[in-house]
């Protein structure tokens, strides 16, 4: 019986296209499975011993990669209730939090979520630092991991303004005074990033586009750009 | 020999039924997350005012797509949703029926389908006079045509 469903599922023209390899039974099929998979091959098929042992990476920067994921799933999903405005944005805050089914669960898996991956991704960029992966060839995924990091605050700054509460408005009223007193430019960026001269409506809705759509692409890309130039540049550091 | 294999057995099944625990409870959490506990809609009864804001023949509200049909002191409310595909008919007056502009479902002045591809008639709701002498129509209640709100002049 399981072997007659096996056979429907897996001996048929479209699973073998998906997957070309054959059950991973063995170490060479296993071999083939990740290698020909997108989503397990982020490391070669060949590999220093090394650079698998968990305490020469602390997995900070996949568990960065994992927050980043379950963000954008959740982010996606709160966005069916929550609506930019400023008379509705707050009240549907507290509906997620006490009238949608599971709602304060996914808000708090987005907001602790967020709060974990600003603390993982500096952490990440620690590990870097001390075992000196910055070096060459690796200065460029450097760089990159610089711009990540800068989105990761500006994604967690412009979520923050979303539940337009106290904290968030006073939080944000701070910020754009901030930029404004950078020199020559300050007021004019000011002017640009409120959309206008008090923190209201317009500030609301160019967050808002920032946090769901601009941020979360750049991200993405740099995310594919820094993954691929780890295997470009050899695998991760180790010791000459 | 057997021992090394059922530790391994006890993980491997250990393992699925955390990972399909996992992902099947999100997956069910979210499922259920997408349905709606409470909604923002206008409410289905509703006072519309005083009888006398309501002249003799039929009035159309726009805000709550009803007519109210004042015939001589008695008083009727109907749908202004085509039964159709929900389209708002108008009243032609010296025709005395309404025709829906969409499809061209015609309805007489009982609401009655007479032309046209609307499949059901137009609704009558309930309408009864509060304490404070206004109109109040509830549309979950569907009356029949002989049923009317009478007022004293
Ligand atoms: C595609 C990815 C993302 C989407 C679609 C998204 C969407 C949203 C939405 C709709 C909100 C408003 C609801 C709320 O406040 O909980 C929000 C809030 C927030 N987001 Fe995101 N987000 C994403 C990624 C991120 C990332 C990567 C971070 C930070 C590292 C982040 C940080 C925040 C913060 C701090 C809040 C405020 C949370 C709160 O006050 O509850 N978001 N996000
Ligand atoms: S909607 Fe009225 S006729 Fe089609």
């Amino acid at each position: 019986m399981i072997e007659k469903v096996k056979n429907i599922v897996f001996q048929n023209r479209f699973w073998k296209s998906v997957f070309r390899h054959g059950m991973p039974v063995n170490a060479r099929l296993r071999s083939e499975a990740v290698m020909s998979n997108l989503f397990l091959h982020i490391h070669p098929v060949k590999i220093y011993k090394d650079s698998l042992l968990f305490r020469k990476t602390l997995g900070l920067g996949l568990i960065s990669f994992y927050l980043f994921f379950i963000l954008c799933i959740t982010g996606i999903l709160l966005m069916f209730y929550y609506i930019p405005h400023v008379q509705r944005a707050y009240q549907d805050m507290k509906d997620l939090e006490f009238a949608v089914s599971f709602g304060m669960i996914l808000r708090n898996m987005h907001r602790w979520g967020a709060h974990s991956m600003v603390a993982l991704v500096f952490l990440h960029m620690c590990r870097v630092f001390y075992t000196a992966g910055y070096r060459h060839p690796r200065e460029f995924n450097w760089g990159v991991g610089v711009i990540l990091f800068v989105c990761t605050l500006a994604l967690s700054l412009t979520g923050y303004l979303l539940p337009w509460d106290q904290l968030a408005f006073w939080a944000i009223t701070i910020v754009v005074n901030l930029i404004e007193t950078m020199p020559i430019i300050g007021d004019d960026l000011r002017y640009l990033v409120v959309g206008g001269t008090l923190v209201g409506q317009n500030a609301l809705i160019r967050f808002y586009v920032m946090h769901v759509m601009v941020l979360p692409l750049l991200v993405t890309m740099l995310i594919a750009v820094h993954f691929w130039r780890i295997r470009k540049d050899g695998g991760l550091a180790r010791p000459e | 020999m057997s021992s090394e294999h059922d530790r391994r057995d006890f993980l491997t099944y250990l393992g699925w039924f955390a990972t399909l625990g996992t992902f099947g409870g999100i997956s069910v959490a979210s499922a259920r997350y997408m349905v709606p506990n409470i909604l923002y809609e206008p409410p289905k009864s509703y006072k519309i005012g005083k009888p006398q804001d309501y002249p003799e023949g039929v009035n159309f509200l726009p805000d709550k797509r009803i007519f109210v049909v004042n015939n001589g002191g008695n008083y009727k409310v109907i749908s202004a949703v085509c039964t159709h595909m929900g389209c708002t008919p108008r009243w032609i007056a010296e025709k005395d029926r309404w025709e829906c502009p969409c499809h061209g479902s015609i309805f007489n002045n009982k609401g009655v389908v007479i032309g046209g591809p609307a499949p059901k008639p137009l609704p009558w709701y309930e309408v009864t006079l509060g304490s404070d002498n206004k109109l109040f129509v509830n549309e979950d209640r569907i009356v029949p045509f002989s049923q009317v709100l009478t007022i004293a002049a």
